[in-house]
């Protein structure tokens, strides 16, 4: 045995850690991240593995972990499992990214479609992370920063083309009020005439 | 019973087997894994921190190693003659005071008056002989202080030449840390998604407040030893270094460590050259860094402080004394506080993971 081969660790172990740290730049939080911050960053996520129809957290579980797909399929659902989802969770999306930064309770219920191997970070390590090297922190947080704007961007176009239908409701509401109002007006006029 | 059940019960017996069998063969090593995780645990901030600096987690251990070593070998070469000589006069000087025999007698203070009234009632009430009961008191309470620093070479000695001490813990030690988030990973890879979060978030609880107390007891320790050893030197009090160390370790006994810690300063001053004004000082000095300790150190090193009631915290360290004695005494709170802490925690959240 060569002495080089002696003192490098297992190679298993050494490419699992490389496919986690080429997984991690193929999610858009981490795009900006340099190969020796994702490093970092890879040895804080704890690997879970979930069955076809597994809750991973209910709707007011306090926030804990943030997770990350790496395969599989997962749901939202706002109230409960019997109820209509909301989205469709898949590879390299992640949710309870809120978590990192509201003391508040998980707003909605996520439970695997498909058999699905998440990646989970708890928030703490996360903040620790952020903090501790900032400046990976700040691309992280930028990065995040940028997608909740777009989310907001999104909700308040459809939240104005929602007040724009109802707008309209109301408009044409108020024209068949008046219709109405006219028909009755002419009946009874009627009714006087006969 | 069906045939799948009956494997499952044979497995599940051999897994209990196995595991038992693991802990009667471990068993003996336990109390150093458990100490070298307590000491991996204390260290494990320094490592974190280094490893802001890219510096490899291997190699800030051995940095790490390599000035506690340093500090050991000061240890022994400095100040531990230093206390031996020290705790070896202290005990010359009280043996001398018990054998002079009027040492504690009430005569010897010398004041006429108190003499004569003594006389007076030893006359009137035969039965009660207040000299020699003071005198007895005085001798046992000398014999017991007498024993205390032959009782501390003991155990230091004890400790310092347990050789696996010195070979399996820092081993031990060093894997810990070197492979904290591994060990970490491990650990929570075995619990089942279920109660996944609610580990994590247990875990951190404790961490955060239990974890923060055991560091913050620590440093207190050595700042109050420092800040005491000062004191001591500024006010010119013999055997400064020992009796700073007896405040230091005396510091983490809520309430009592204080008082307790002081008692030997006190006598120290009595029955040395020492003017007996001193006492008063000393104890000026003592408030001081007690003070200090309370107002200062405490609160911006444990943060909120225990959130257990004055009254609670007094019966669990003379609980603790009762049962466990000395070390009743320093453990028995945050040894409650743990206990306090992962049941107010369950409390709160079971229902919210609706494990309950």
């Amino acid at each position: 045995m060569k002495l080089k081969e002696y003192f490098t660790p297992k190679t298993d172990k050494v490419e699992e850690e490389k496919d986690l740290i080429k997984f991690l730049s193929e999610v858009e939080l981490f795009e900006n991240l340099t190969r020796n911050e994702r490093r970092n960053l890879s040895q804080h996520f704890y690997e879970r593995k979930y069955k076809e129809d597994e809750i991973v957290f209910k709707k007011g579980y306090p926030n804990v972990v943030m997770y990350i797909v790496k395969e599989g399929e997962l749901q939202t659902y706002l109230d409960s499992t019997e109820g209509e989802n909301l989205k469709t969770i898949k590879p390299r999306d992640y949710f309870g990214e809120v978590g990192l930064f509201l003391e508040e309770e998980r707003t909605a219920t996520i439970v695997a479609s498909k058999d699905s191997v998440l990646l989970g970070i708890s928030k703490r390590d996360m903040n620790r992370l952020i903090d501790e090297f900032p400046r990976a922190g700040s691309k992280i947080l930028r990065k995040l920063a940028a997608v909740l704007c777009t989310h907001l961007i999104r909700t308040n176009k459809n939240l104005a083309s929602k007040r724009d239908e109802l707008i309209d409701l109301k408009k044409r509401l108020e024209d068949s009020k008046s219709q109405l109002q006219e028909l009755k007006n002419s009946q009874e006029v009627d009714k006087e005439k006969s | 019973m069906e045939r799948t059940k009956i494997v499952r019960w044979v497995v599940g017996f051999l897994a209990l087997g196995i595991a038992v069998m693991g802990i009667l063969f471990y068993k003996s090593i336990l109390s150093y894994l458990l100490i070298s995780g307590i000491i991996a645990y204390l260290i494990s901030p320094l490592i974190n921190y280094a490893q802001k600096f890219h510096i490899p987690r291997a190699l800030s251990i051995l940095i790490v190693y390599l000035i506690i070593i340093g500090l050991i070998i000061i240890l022994i070469n400095v100040i531990i003659p230093q206390i031996k000589i020290q705790a070896e006069e202290a005990g010359k000087f009280f043996k001398q005071i018990v054998k002079d025999p009027e040492a504690f007698s009430l005569k010897s203070f010398g004041l006429e008056g108190l003499s004569n009234f003594i006389d007076r009632m030893q006359t009137r009430f035969t039965f009660i002989d207040v000299d020699e009961y003071t005198r007895v008191l005085g001798e046992r309470f000398v014999g017991a202080i007498n024993a205390i620093p032959q009782i501390i070479l003991n155990s230091l000695s004890g400790i310092f030449n347990f050789l696996a001490f010195l070979i399996v813990i820092p081993f031990v030690c060093f894997f810990l840390l070197k492979d904290e988030q591994q060990l970490m990973k491990t650990f929570f890879g075995w619990i089942p998604n279920r109660y996944f979060e609610f580990s994590i978030y247990l875990f951190e609880k404790i961490e955060d407040s239990f974890g923060r107390y055991l560091r913050s007891i620590l440093l207190e320790t050595i700042i109050v030893t420092i800040l005491s050893y000062i004191g001591l030197l500024i006010l010119g009090i013999p055997y400064a270094l020992t009796l700073s160390i007896i405040i230091g370790l005396t510091n983490p006994i809520k309430f009592f460590g204080p008082f307790i810690g002081f008692v030997p300063v006190i006598l120290v001053i009595l029955f040395s050259p020492v003017p007996d004004v001193m006492v008063i000082y000393a104890i000026l000095m003592s408030i001081i860094v007690q003070q200090i300790d309370s107002n200062i150190l405490f609160p911006s090193l444990v943060g909120k402080g225990l959130g257990m009631h004055p009254l609670w915290v007094l019966l669990t360290v003379i609980a603790g004394g009762y049962a466990f004695g000395i070390l009743g005494l320093i453990l028995a709170v945050p040894a409650v506080f743990l206990i306090k802490t992962v049941v107010q925690v369950c409390a709160t959240s079971l229902k919210q993971f609706e494990i309950i």
